[in-house]
């Protein structure tokens, strides 16, 4: 017996050694296994762009709630639109959709993994090292910047994750200072080792990294310090940032507003600096399908006019869930010259008034709507606005107007619409005034309004509220607190 | 011999050679009955060691040619079977001997069969037979509540889909807890099997019967055995059924008139009251072209045909004109069902063969599915020399299905359409409904083409070969293939024209080799045999998927038309699984027996080093009642068995990379491939190991009339392979580990009963009955309370001494814990209606709530009003929070049962089965939706809005009812109100047959007409309302994984012809 179970094992033995390999060692064709990664140029190129993807996924729908839904200046019509509606009160719960911070930290991870392990792949040119290396550094210094300012203090992490034996499995908060300190040192990585080479708008660029620069220490300067010591070095630093940007010639200001949102021709502009790409049947939608109106909404005589003159949403079959109020939309429109006005939000009139916010709705395809419009991170209208509030800070008040008369000279087609009579607060004003208008929907206001010192009494919803801890931060998505004990909720 | 020309061609047919006459020295005739008296019809009398043979008729009387030195073999199912030696006589009178129960059956288990008498471990067999005279499509409907230890549970009703299947409760967490099913030694589903065909169906739930398939043992084993030739003159079998089937259940949606009743006067209490004159399903703005209806009777007009009038319920001087259209009886139809069976079996001592061919159509229920199959099949068995024995099987079949992508969209969502919604254009063409995720189904059904095909290919070999008279040498190989094959085409409409087409095709090639001898030895008292094999087992799947739009016509749906190609990909996945295995199995006197098996497996979806798994298995069973002591004190004791078996298996049902870890390469950035992070690597993951006690009795009395099993069982999982959840910093959200022990413990009952038997009527009963609880025993320590994972961290408040708020404490509660249960869910709890200001202005802040209220316009977070619902604070922080939920109840039931009652009278025949279960809860979002009027206040509505809180009603069942609802995210939170236990008990299935006896109709070889009238899911008595079936628990209908198709009702008629 024993005998004729041996011979049955030694036919199995025989059978399962016929190759000369373990036939359990199944090499997949698919996917890419963690033994398969990081082996070639080709992986850690792939990662970089697969970290822009996330970069997308993470920034495609929050940034407009991170950046632009507070600033309570958006009616909602929708019951449904329960988040945007509690941003926009400033009555924000850890419920909120835009209080987890997953996809953030999943990108963070993924620039840690690149920058972990990039080093050690051999590259043929190393121009091309450096910028996967420079992107990991700026996507990481861009995704804490973000973070510091959503949350304050907040985890930080620089290792990346490739299994939960790590010792900052649960991570408590780090101080928001550590984390703006990380932010200029990836800043200044990334300033490093981006070859100059580099134009793709839709990853980093010098110019792109600059930007952000500026921006980072235009942040830092207003908003994380008092000592003027401090902020002169900051300003310098900015100033640094934005004179990169400024003296390159490649960028320039379009002369048709519209032209910069334009779907179907992507960057045909000189204008723009760093822009997340998006591309149907790539990736579409994003925040912009709160904005349009649905198929319901339009009377039945107009319906020969959707996809001509009437935009409406089909996909993601938002109803329109985001409108300006009727202060805002009045401002908008204040000055009947600005060419900006029809652009940001748009109105037409048949039996009824349509109206929506006009610079993301993508293209009307077939009968469907294809959101796939950009989402300009930077453009250079940006960068001459910050060097007008720099000028103006730095007490070059004049330099700043000058500045100020480049945008307004598009908008109303008057190269001296802002006189030197001005003083330097009424400048500062003017200048909230033209970002509010100029970047409507862009995903910069919030921040701006903070920056400036102006969150309290330009927001409606925050009027008064300066006294509120923590009032200008989110709190903590219950499912990051209970997935990890030791994370504190923020007090409010 | 005559022959009808039916018999003849099919012979043909299936080439295989009739009989042929054997010149033999005279005719014997003979009449066969049971020991009632009763004539035996269709009983198969053969020669022994010869060809022909013959089969009794509607007397019981047959011929047969035969001389004095043969044996005739007579044998029938349900008898025993007899050998009488000819001898002189011309004339027998033979009478068979039931065979009460199927204890002396012959047992299918792993790699062999073993007699039901001496089996040790706890094995279910049912017999086909349980399958027959029921309109089912697929045989695991059958088995509703059959098998004591299995619960069968259709968790989507959508034609054709297969039914989930749980031994014993599972095994596991949150990995597979479906059972390895073989069909004839092959891995695969159900799917595709005809009912028809199945021979038997055997359950192995203890460890002692399952662990010879080892690693993936732990959820039990299904071993379905389809029907082999007997030997004997060909047995055809025609039949033929056809049923009308219907929506079991319903909603209880309001009418027109009542709808408009309801929400025109609360479109007036809410924040939208425009609508009341705008566009919409209660507006009057509507015209001819709208979607809707409803609109104000212009002065002299005429009400149009088939519309419908009311005086305004807000303004008594304005008449209202309507159409009153129901979606629900548009979308849920009467649809006919058909099967078709045709199946040929005998053979003679060289071959046996079984044939058949089987058809079943489901035009489907709902608007737009349906599903048919065909199905060819042969078995057949060769004996090519004495010790030489092939054996070879094919299967075929082919499922063509039209189905919903997404049920919640086009049946939860799809009913919204309120009753005053158009149902076509003037054109005739189906209206669209709210929006292209709620489309009306038949307006679905109009512009989209789904149609799916699977075809799957089975072909077995067994070669079988005699070594010595004890020891043969087997090697069965089989070759599975599954192929899927969908297309897809939207046409052109008013959400979008570009004409989506898509295309995919899925193959599963699955290929085994398994080489193993058995032996098999008795000598003086003593019994043994043993097998010992090897297994190979590779499964390569393979995914294609192409998309593209943009065609410029609806006549061409293929890719080829669509110039835009949006999508083309392809993949492949490839495992191999290696296992050794063995058992030896010894008795004495056939009453001491004892069993021990063992396998050894390696799966390549493991990490090197962890690849390896071995689980041995052990049972013991004494059959008291052969001892003398018994048979002598207790002769009514016909059986008396106890056994006990304790082993160990495994379950490896990881994905692919769970061990690997996973980079995704499917990703695009402005057209570069990306890669990014998608599963975290755990190399050090490994088996599931569940060890399993099982003690069991079984007991006969009177001959075995009555009969019962009775098991317990204690089933023990540790190394649970474990979605551990990750906190959200580390850029994964779970990562596959095995943590900890879980048990799920019970018995299975269950009993026959001979209840009545005479000549001419009878009567038995079968009795089922199930129970299993689990628990988690533990979990690595990871600091928290008992060491909880996943759920939901509380911070306690309280009031301290000065009566400020203060924390006092943390709580944890859901996830999965020590000592706790699984399968819970959550949500939150009311505490009433806020029936005055006073309360309401009282109410606790509730962070979802919006706050509007109609008496100032403003929307204050946080705020209530009068008729909202008010929320138990379970952390006492003042507020109603997400920390303030409770368990709401348990997806899975605890008990299980049925009672299937067997009537016999003459010629007639009635079963009667019922079957129940108890313990599981189901939140029914969806019904809770149609409370709310969303949509812009075109949300159709369901009567339950009648019983909503108003002054005149401050006793109501619900909250009060608003128009598009601002406090809709407070008041229809996952909460206890829309949370219905899930018990139910179910009328499953009654059939009455009737065998016709008219000798004129059984001439030319007819040998029975059976009809049959039947009827399946006739009735559910369960506190769930509306349409959804209460079978499954579910802690929200309105996800889109769960299947929201109604449970169908079918009623069938049918006739069985034997040739």
């Amino acid at each position: 017996m024993k005998k004729i179970i041996l011979n049955v094992f030694l036919i199995g033995a025989i059978l399962s050694q016929i190759s000369c390999s373990d036939p359990l060692d199944i090499h997949q064709k698919s996917q890419v296994s963690s033994a398969d990664m990081w082996i070639s140029e080709d992986d850690a190129q792939a990662a970089a762009f697969g970290m822009f993807y996330q970069f997308r996924t993470t920034f495609s729908t929050n940034m407009a709630y991170w950046g632009d839904f507070r600033i309570g200046v958006y009616n909602t019509t929708e019951t449904l639109a329960g988040d945007i509606l509690d941003a926009n009160s400033n009555t924000i719960d850890a419920n909120n959709q835009a209080t987890k911070w997953d996809n953030l930290y999943k990108l963070i991870n993924m620039s840690n993994l690149i920058i972990r392990h990039t080093p050690g792949i051999s590259f043929n040119k190393q121009d091309d090292k450096n910028n996967v290396m420079a992107n990991a550094y700026f996507v990481r210094a861009f995704a804490y910047y973000w973070v510091a300012r959503i949350w304050g203090d907040a985890p930080l992490l620089l290792d990346g994750f490739e299994s939960d034996e790590n010792e900052k499995l649960f991570p408590g908060r780090t101080s928001a200072d550590s984390l703006f300190a990380q932010v200029g040192e990836d800043i200044d990585m990334a300033i490093q080792l981006i070859p100059s080479s580099a134009t793709d708008k839709t990853i980093a660029t010098p110019a792109a990294v600059n930007m952000l620069k500026a921006d980072y220490y235009m942040w830092m300067a207003k908003v994380r310090t008092t000592d003027q010591a401090k902020k002169n070095i900051y300003f310098a630093k900015a100033q640094e940032g934005l004179t990169q940007v400024l003296t390159n010639k490649n960028y320039v200001l379009a002369t048709d507003y519209s032209q910069i949102f334009n779907a179907t021709k992507k960057n045909a502009t000189n204008e723009v600096i760093f822009t997340i790409r998006f591309v149907k049947d790539e990736f579409e939608g994003g925040f912009a399908t709160n904005f349009l109106l649905t198929l319901s909404a339009v009377a039945a005589n107009d319906k020969q006019y959707i996809g001509n003159t009437i935009a409406i949403g089909t996909e993601g079959s938002l109803a329109q869930r985001a409108l300006p109020t009727t202060a805002y939309a009045t401002f908008l429109y204040n000055n009947t010259a600005d060419k900006r006005a029809q652009v940001t939000y748009t109105t037409v009139t048949y039996s009824k008034t349509y109206h929506w916010f006009g610079k993301y709705i993508g293209s009307w395809v077939n009968g469907s709507r294809i959101f796939d419009s950009d989402i300009i991170v930077y453009r250079l209208a940006d960068a001459i606005m910050f060097q007008a509030e720099l000028y103006n800070s730095t007490g070059q008040k004049d330099l700043a107007i000058g500045c100020l008369n480049q945008i307004a000279k598009r908008a109303y087609g008057d190269a001296t619409f802002y006189k030197d009579t001005l003083n330097m607060a009424e400048v500062d004003n003017y200048i909230m005034d033209e970002r509010l208008k100029e970047f409507t929907t862009e995903c910069k206001l919030w921040w701006d309004l903070i920056r400036m010192g102006m969150v309290f009494n330009r927001v409606t919803t925050l009027k008064g509220r300066e006294g509120e801890k923590n009032i200008l931060l989110w709190p903590i998505s219950y499912a990051s607190l209970n997935a990890n004990p030791n994370l504190k909720q923020t007090e409010f | 011999m005559k022959r009808n020309g039916l018999f003849t061609r099919l012979c043909l047919l299936l080439c295989f050679v009739g009989l042929t006459s054997v010149a033999s020295a005279g005719e014997i005739t003979g009449i066969v009955s049971e020991k009632t008296g009763a004539p035996l019809v269709g009983t198969t009398i053969q020669v022994k060691g010869r060809l022909n043979g013959t089969s009794s008729d509607i007397e019981g009387k047959f011929k047969i040619m035969a001389n004095s030195k043969d044996i005739l073999v007579i044998s029938m199912m349900g008898f025993k079977t007899q050998e009488i030696a000819v001898g002189e006589q011309k004339e027998l009178t033979v009478l068979l001997e039931e065979s009460f129960i199927s204890l002396n059956d012959v047992v299918a288990i792993g790699y062999g069969t073993e007699s039901r008498r001496l089996i040790t471990s706890s094995i279910t067999k049912v017999k086909g037979d349980v399958l027959q005279n029921i309109p089912i499509t697929t045989m695991s409907d059958g088995l509703k509540g059959k098998i004591a230890g299995v619960r069968v549970t259709t968790f989507n009703s959508q034609p054709g889909a297969d039914a989930e299947i749980r031994i014993r409760g599972g095994s596991s967490i949150n990995n597979s807890n479906d059972p390895l099913i073989l069909v004839d030694g092959v891995e695969r589903s159900m799917e595709g099997l005809n009912p028809n065909d199945v021979q038997s169906i055997e359950v192995l739930k203890d460890a002692a019967s399952t662990a010879i398939y080892g690693s993936r043992a732990s959820n039990g084993v299904v071993l379905i055995t389809t029907k082999k030739g007997i030997k004997g003159v060909p047995q055809i079998i025609a039949e033929a059924t056809a049923a009308s089937q219907e929506a079991g259940r319903k909603y209880n949606f309001l009418n027109a008139r009542d709808y408009l009743s309801v929400l025109r006067p609360a479109l007036t209490n809410s924040k939208t009251a425009s609508q009341l004159s705008g566009v919409g399903s209660a507006g009057t703005g509507n015209d001819d072209n709208s979607l809707y209806t409803t609109r104000i009777l212009a002065d002299g007009e005429i009400i149009p045909d088939g519309w419908q009038s009311m005086i305004d319920p807000i303004d008594s001087t304005k008449t209202l004109i309507f159409q009153d259209n129901s979606f629900q009886n548009e979308v849920f139809r009467k649809a006919i069902w058909q099967n078709y069976y045709l199946g040929v079996s005998g053979g003679n001592d060289k071959a046996t063969y079984a044939a058949s061919l089987g058809y079943t159509d489901d035009y489907g229920v709902a608007i737009g599915t349906g599903f048919s199959r065909t199905n060819f099949k042969l078995n057949t068995s060769i004996a090519a020399t004495k010790k030489l024995n092939i054996e070879l099987g094919v299967d075929y079949s082919e499922m063509l299905q039209d189905l919903y992508n997404n049920q919640r969209d086009i049946i939860s969502r799809g009913l919204s359409c309120p009753p005053t919604q158009r149902m076509y254009q003037n054109d005739g063409t189906p209206t669209q409904g709210a929006n292209n995720t709620s489309p009306s189904p038949l307006f679905y059904a109009y512009y989209n083409d789904q149609s799916k095909k699977l075809t799957t290919n089975t072909l077995t070999t067994r070669i079988k070969y005699d070594i010595l008279p004890e020891l043969s040498a087997n090697i069965q190989g089989s070759v599975y293939r599954r192929n899927y094959n969908a297309d897809s085409f939207e046409k052109a409409n008013v959400f979008t024209s570009a004409r989506i087409t898509s295309f995919d095709f899925n193959t599963l090639e699955r290929n085994k080799l398994e080489p193993f001898l058995s032996y098999h030895h008795s000598f003086n008292l003593h019994s043994i045999s043993t097998i010992g094999g090897y297994s190979y087992m590779n499964t390569v799947s393979k995914r294609y998927n192409a998309a593209a739009e943009g065609g410029n016509s609806d006549k061409i749906s293929t890719l080829n038309g669509a110039p835009t190609k949006t999508a083309a990909s392809s993949m492949i996945e490839n495992q191999t699984l290696i296992g050794y295995y063995s058992r030896v199995t010894y008795d004495y006197q056939k009453k001491y027996m004892v069993t021990m098996n063992f396998r050894a497996d390696g799966s390549s979806l493991f990490a090197s080093g962890h690849r390896w798994g071995f689980f041995p298995g052990a049972s013991l069973g004494w059959i008291a009642s052969e001892e003398k002591w018994m048979k002598d004190k207790f002769y009514a004791i016909s059986l008396l068995k106890f056994r006990t078996s304790y082993g160990q298996t495994g379950n490896n049902s990881i994905g692919l990379y769970d061990a690997l870890g996973k980079y995704s390469v499917d990703y695009k950035y402005n057209g570069n491939g990306g890669i990014i992070t998608s599963t975290m690597p755990n190399i050090n993951l490994t088996w599931e190991t569940t060890n399993q006690l099982d003690c069991g009795v079984d007991f006969g009395v009177l001959n075995d009339r009555a009969t019962l099993s009775f098991d317990y069982f204690d089933k023990r999982t540790k190394n649970l392979l474990f979605d551990k959840p990750l906190p959200t910093t580390t850029g994964f959200s779970t990562v596959q580990t095995n943590v900890g022990e879980v048990q799920f413990k019970g018995f299975d009952i269950e009993a026959n009963t001979k209840n009545i038997k005479t000549e001419y009527f009878s009567w038995n009963t079968n009795f089922v009955f199930s129970f299993v609880k689990n628990k988690v025993l533990s979990l690595p320590e990871n600091g928290n309370d008992k060491n909880r994972i996943g759920g939901y961290s509380v911070d306690l408040y309280g009031h301290d001494e000065t009566g400020t708020l203060v924390k006092t404490g943390k709580e944890e509660f859901g996830g999965i814990a020590e000592g706790e249960s699984l399968y819970s869910f959550y949500g939150y709890k009311c505490a009433g209606i806020l029936k005055d200001q006073e309360a309401a202005d009282n109410a606790l802040y509730d962070e979802v709530a919006s706050g509007w209220r109609k008496s100032d316009g403003k929307s204050i977070k946080g705020r209530k009003d009068i008729g909202d619902y008010e929320w138990v604070d379970r952390n006492g922080d003042g507020k109603i929070t997400a920390q303030d939920m409770f368990k709401l109840g348990s997806t899975e039931p605890t008990s299980t049962g049925s009672m299937t009652n067997n009537f016999k009278y003459r010629n007639f025949g009635l079963n009667v089965s019922i079957d129940w279960a108890l313990g599981h809860s189901i939140l029914e979002e969806s019904y809770s939706r149609y409370f709310y009027a969303t949509f812009a206040g075109s949300y159709a509505l369901v009567d339950g809005v009648k019983n909503t809180f108003s002054e005149t009603n401050p006793n109501a069942k619900y909250a009060r009812f608003v128009a598009n609802d601002p406090n809709y995210s407070s008041n229809f939170r996952k909460s206890d109100i829309f949370t219905y236990k899930g018990d139910y008990l179910c009328l499953r299935e009654v059939s009455l047959q009737y065998t016709l006896m008219a000798p004129k109709l059984l001439k030319d070889g007819v040998k029975g007409i059976t009809l049959i009238l039947s009827g399946n899911n006739l009735h559910f008595f369960t506190a769930l309302p509306g349409a959804l079936s209460p079978e499954k628990g579910a802690s929200s209908t309105y996800s889109s994984s769960y299947y929201c198709y109604p449970s169908i009702r079918k009623f069938a008629i049918g006739a069985k012809i034997n040739f």
